[in-house]
């Protein structure tokens, strides 16, 4: 049965996509609620929408597709990191003298911190991890060949598209191979030390580049010999939208909306 | 049926990038329904030879089909006609999903929908994949993998089915199931080309074998004869399948009469050997 050797967050969210209940959703469907939740959520720049966007897609995310809340909670972990890391720097000031509400003195600095600068930490917080969420709406729910499809359903060129199927593609096929000459350098002690390793990753990013090569041209006849002329073509199942779920879908994404109008 | 080739090689020649030949093929012709091995030490051309019947490398020289010869124009008809299966899954599978892959060449073949979505579904169940068909084909095992890219070819319906070392990659059981698959294409009478160096399932399986050396035909005929040139295989750095070696030594000893075919495989052989008690 199914192996798997990729057990990164990237590799277990795409993973759960294909695994999703929500997969049999129209991806325009899904495509079209996680943007308009993504742009209200940056434009309305409001704690309580970024807050209702947030929990409303963890709902659906974990009780409709199913989703472990686990693997959610720890694909949020990393961009929080960061979302957090960044909004200390506005929150804190450093200066001098001290300023703000409240401040202490540290390393001869003065580190101060004013409400208005807290409140606009929180609020630039929640705005990036609800929007972050929004977009989980559609990365955790739709596999990337249904993503591609309604790139091109609201008409992306489809150079763009195939490139971004065929990049797709290639990624699990480079990281077998790059895990593969690691593998193999790492059995001959190949890093084993610093200057080591830093001279094995190098020559083994250049194998990797001349194996790829090889592995393109190699892949390339194979799709000649099944009549490729330059353009991907694949059968793809029909997801038409219901009135039903565009008038949920609708209702949902004009909830932000009415949070924000309630809030104000 | 007529037995007229529906495949005819004629002068074929093929260089890579100005250098010595890699091919050259002066006569090869394929009838409806033959099982052919093509062996070969690693770097033969056997590669090459199947890569120029499918029309990716344009080779000089006449390929017919049915007697009639494809031109340039022609490629995608031999493309059509002529399916290659490759030796890695991994340098085939193109798409994210095991039923997106499989429609690839029937949707490039420019077939109504309903017709690609006929031929998937089929090859789908011909080879046990029918519940893969949503399943990201990156996350299967290797012989999964083996079984998509035969239902890919399997799906354009050619004539002829071009397998490159099949079962290279392909654990004991996988070669089983492969072995399978080929039983059912032979019930069906379905022509086909295996290029392989293992000389055992070649005796076992092929019909007519066809040894290849430095890019051109070394010998060609049906496969018992073939396989027991010594020579001949010593030649092409093969070596013979070991039932055959053992049939013989048996059969100078006395223990296996003159006037029994030799077995082509061990079930055979057991009948044979049972016989003798």
């Amino acid at each position: 049965m199914a192996h798997d050797h990729n057990s990164g967050p990237v590799s277990r969210i795409d993973q759960e996509a294909y695994r999703s209940n929500l997969r049999r959703l129209s991806p325009v469907w899904k495509l079209a609620v996680s943007l308009t939740l993504l742009v209200l959520c940056v434009s309305l720049r409001s704690i309580p929408v970024s807050l209702f966007v947030l929990a409303s897609t963890a709902a659906v995310l974990c009780l409709a597709g199913k989703t472990p809340p686990r693997l959610y909670l720890e694909a949020l972990g990393t961009p929080f990191v960061f979302i957090l890391l960044g909004t200390i720097a506005v929150a804190l000031e450093v200066g001098r003298a001290p300023a703000g509400d409240w401040s202490g003195r540290f390393l001869g600095l003065w580190w101060s911190c004013s409400r208005a600068g807290l409140l606009r930490a929180a609020q630039l917080a929640a705005t990036a991890l609800g929007a972050v969420s929004a977009l989980y709406l559609q990365t955790m729910t739709t596999p990337v060949n249904e993503i591609t499809s309604a790139l091109a359903a609201l008409h992306v060129p489809g150079l763009l598209i195939e490139l971004t199927y065929l990049i797709y593609r290639f990624i699990f096929l480079l990281s077998a191979t790059a895990r593969q000459l690691r593998a193999a350098a790492q059995s001959r002690l190949g890093y084993c030390g610093f200057g080591r390793s830093l001279k094995t990753f190098g020559t083994s990013m250049g194998t990797l580049l001349v194996l790829s090569l090889r592995q393109a041209g190699d892949y390339y006849d194979a799709m000649l010999s099944r009549g490729y002329d330059g353009s991907l073509r694949f059968y793809e199942e029909k997801k038409p939208v219901t009135a039903v779920q565009a008038a949920l879908g609708a209702a949902w994404a004009l909830c932000p909306l009415a949070v924000w109008l309630v809030t104000r | 049926m007529t037995n007229e080739p529906i495949l005819e090689v004629q002068n074929l020649r093929y260089c890579y990038d100005r250098g010595r030949e890699a091919l050259h093929v002066d006569r090869f012709a394929l009838r409806r329904g033959e099982r052919v091995a093509v062996l070969g030490a690693n770097g033969a051309g056997k590669s090459t030879f199947f890569l120029c019947l499918n029309g990716v490398l344009e080779a000089q020289g006449r390929i017919l089909l049915s007697g009639k010869e494809m031109t340039r124009r022609g490629r995608n008809e031999l493309r059509r006609r002529v399916g290659i299966v490759f030796q890695d899954p991994d340098r085939q599978i193109i798409a994210s999903t095991v039923g997106e892959e499989v429609s690839f060449g029937p949707m490039n073949l420019r077939l109504p929908l309903e017709e690609v979505a006929r031929r998937v579904d089929e090859s789908l169940r011909y080879l046990d994949l029918a519940s893969f068909r949503d399943r990201p084909a990156h996350y299967l095992s290797g012989g999964e993998k083996k079984r998509v890219s035969i239902a890919d070819i399997l799906a354009m319906e050619p004539e002829i089915l071009v397998f490159d070392e099949p079962t290279v990659s392909l654990d004991p059981k996988n070669v089983e199931l492969f072995e399978r698959v080929l039983d059912r294409l032979r019930a069906e009478g379905r022509t086909v080309l295996i290029s392989t160096h293992n000389v055992d399932f070649a005796y076992r399986w092929a019909e007519r074998a066809v040894v290849m050396k430095d890019g051109a035909i070394e010998a060609d005929g049906p496969a018992d004869e073939v396989l027991s040139d010594e020579a001949l295989l010593a030649r092409c750095s093969l070596r013979p399948p070991a039932l055959l070696e053992l049939a013989r030594l048996l059969r100078e000893k006395g223990v296996l009469p003159e006037d029994v075919p030799l077995p082509r495989d061990v079930e055979s052989f057991k009948k044979i050997w049972e016989g003798q008690k």
